[in-house]
């Protein structure tokens, strides 16, 4: 007779299942190649301003590379557009996409909680996120370090990539609602990115307009458009509050300034009510 | 039969919307059981087993597993085939197992222990390291049963389990079942379209129509109650004029066409020999008139009519 499953084992099993799944392994492998390209590349860019006068001397002084430079490029380009858009391919495969295959169901009739079963991938994908920030931080910080040394905002740099995975991880449970609403894995893929883009677009917008809000507020005023200006304002005052500021919380990181605590607070609670909304659909749904 | 109840099915009702899938179905499976769950398309056969394995949520109704109301404990007891059986085809057999064992509760060293035994009861050990994906039907039927049989359950619930199989495959499947039940003591609760599967390896039934149980007991039983009235085969050349011919004819009844094509005709009030005077002055050619005894399938068609 079977026991009742352990959550550990589950998310073992889970982890397994998503480790052995192709989007992942050429997720992981695009990832290294990013931390083992740009600090070569930033080598090669610091070796090529190298010029050097006839009598033997520096004419151009390199750019000052350290580790903490080359963990910023990285985190930077893995952030923009290369995890997470892995991590809406890997989570629309693994919920939507194990529900249209039916693999979902034969997991479904054993002695398992649909709660259990639903934590536990959320855990999964939890790690998948993890070893998506550490892999290449890994593999750039140890190549930075070998090529130009620590630097001076190393520390602060790691702690950059501390709130990057806070965002990811809310990210992740944000799409895993999506995906379970939606239950279509191009559903998933096309209205995640939709959204995100659009969300991006807004965020980055109202962000562009807080820095010439100055300007902006006196152009309004001088076209008469007090509305304008008013709405600007208030638009200026709910940026931190919007999901593009709590998922892509690492963008207003500042090392030295303080947090943005609006932004972490719209981050847990963007993650809960993602959660939530993901465990009621997956509490409720018929299983074919 | 020991008459410890395995399956306990009461009331059970799940509507879509207006209308009512499974319509305050009851049934009884005792242990040890073979037990056909057959009805007509969309009589609600698959909803009912779904509902009984926690997939779809029921409206109204109870169920038990030997006694467990509580259905995440019930299905320590079962191990299920629904439909068609999905597998993760980039990975092995065995590691499809392996996954199917933490969801089973099965840790440590009894993992690789208990994979082995189930393989090596369907008969897919040497297999069991290929890519599931790569499999013929017949072995992801049989990679099914394995990982059905992973925790030892004492019920299994299989869905149309010969379903797209070849003759052969048919037969083995058919004969797992049988050594399951005979062999290993599962109690088995099976739905299937094919009767003469059903008739071939279960000793009770129960036949379900529009979500409601019509009939259920021994096949045995089943077949010898109920209306007695001989059934014959009519061949013939024209089977369209002639099931017309015969609907006309006072005292019998067309059901349609038996499993080799001749039209199956039941004598309420009139003799074969009758029939066979009544089908000469119509004219209509007729190739062979043939009686038959009284099988599951005539009950089949009597109690979903």
């Amino acid at each position: 007779m079977s026991g009742i499953p352990h959550l550990s084992a589950l998310v073992r099993a889970e982890v397994r299942k998503l480790a052995s799944r192709t989007s992942v392994r050429l997720s992981i492998v695009a990832l290294v190649l990013l931390g083992l390209v740009m600090p070569l590349i930033l080598l090669l860019i610091s070796s090529m301003v190298t010029v050097t006068t006839e009598a033997g001397q520096a004419q151009m002084k390199p750019p000052s590379f350290d580790a903490a430079m080359v963990l910023t490029t990285v985190l930077t380009m893995r952030n923009f557009f290369l995890f997470r858009a892995m991590v809406i391919a890997v989570v629309a495969v693994s919920f939507a996409g194990e529900l249209v295959a039916r693999t979902l169901r034969e997991d479904l009739v054993r002695p398992v909680t649909r709660g259990t079963v639903l934590l536990a991938k959320w855990l999964a994908l939890q790690v998948f996120v993890a070893v998506g920030l550490f892999v290449p931080l890994v593999v750039a910080g140890l190549l930075g370090l070998v090529c130009f040394g620590p630097g001076e905002g190393f520390v602060d740099t790691l702690l950059g990539a501390a709130i990057t995975w806070a965002g990811d991880a809310g990210f992740a449970t944000l799409v895993m609602g999506i995906s379970l609403v939606l239950r279509s894995v191009p559903g998933t893929i096309g209205g995640v990115f939709l959204y995100w883009v659009l969300d991006r677009a807004l965020g980055w917008g109202i962000k562009g307009a807080e820095k010439a809000q100055p300007l902006l507020e006196k152009l309004f005023e001088g076209w008469g458009m007090a509305e304008a200006a008013t709405a600007l304002h208030v638009a200026v005052f709910l940026r931190p509050w919007l999901p593009s500021s709590a998922f892509d919380i690492w963008w207003d990181y500042v090392p030295g300034a303080p947090l943005v605590w609006q932004s972490w607070v719209a981050l847990v609670v963007y993650t809960a009510l993602a959660y939530t909304v993901a465990w009621s659909v997956f509490r409720r749904i018929d299983v074919d | 039969m020991t008459g410890t109840v395995a399956l306990q099915v009461q009331g059970l009702t799940r509507r879509y919307g207006t209308r009512v899938a499974v319509d305050d179905l009851h049934l009884t499976v005792h242990e040890g059981d073979v037990y056909g769950f057959l009805g007509p398309n969309g009589a609600g056969k698959t909803t009912a087993m779904r509902c009984i394995l926690g997939l779809i949520r029921p409206d109204a109704g109870s169920i038990s597993v030997f006694g467990e109301p509580d259905p995440v404990r019930a299905r320590r007891h079962v191990g299920a085939i629904v439909e068609t059986p999905a597998f993760h085809g980039w990975m092995s057999g065995r590691a499809n197992l392996e996954q199917a064992c933490a969801y089973a509760g099965i840790a440590g060293a009894e993992v690789q222990t208990e994979i082995g035994r189930v393989l090596d009861r369907v008969g897919l050990t040497e297999r069991a390291i290929d890519r599931a994906g790569t499999y013929s039907l017949g072995m992801k039927q049989r990679l099914a049963i394995a990982r059905a049989l992973l925790g030892r359950p004492r019920l299994m619930l299989l869905d149309e389990p010969t379903n797209g199989l070849d003759p052969r495959g048919m037969r083995e499947m058919r004969d797992l079942i049988r050594s399951l039940a005979l062999h290993d003591r599962i109690t088995i609760f099976i739905s299937s379209h094919l009767l003469a599967e059903v008739a071939a390896i279960c000793n009770r039934v129960g036949i379900i129509q529009e979500g409601r149980l019509r009939a259920e007991g021994r096949v045995d039983a089943l077949i010898g109650e109920g209306n007695t009235a001989p059934i014959v085969e009519v061949g013939s050349a024209e089977p369209d004029a002639l099931e017309a011919v015969v609907a006309a004819v006072e005292g019998a009844e067309p059901l349609g066409p038996g499993p080799n094509g001749r039209l199956l005709v039941r004598l309420d009030a009139i003799t074969p020999e009758g029939l066979a005077r009544a089908l000469v002055q119509s004219g209509v050619p007729m190739t062979a008139l043939v009686p038959t005894e009284r099988n599951l399938e005539d009950v089949f068609l009597e109690v979903t009519r």
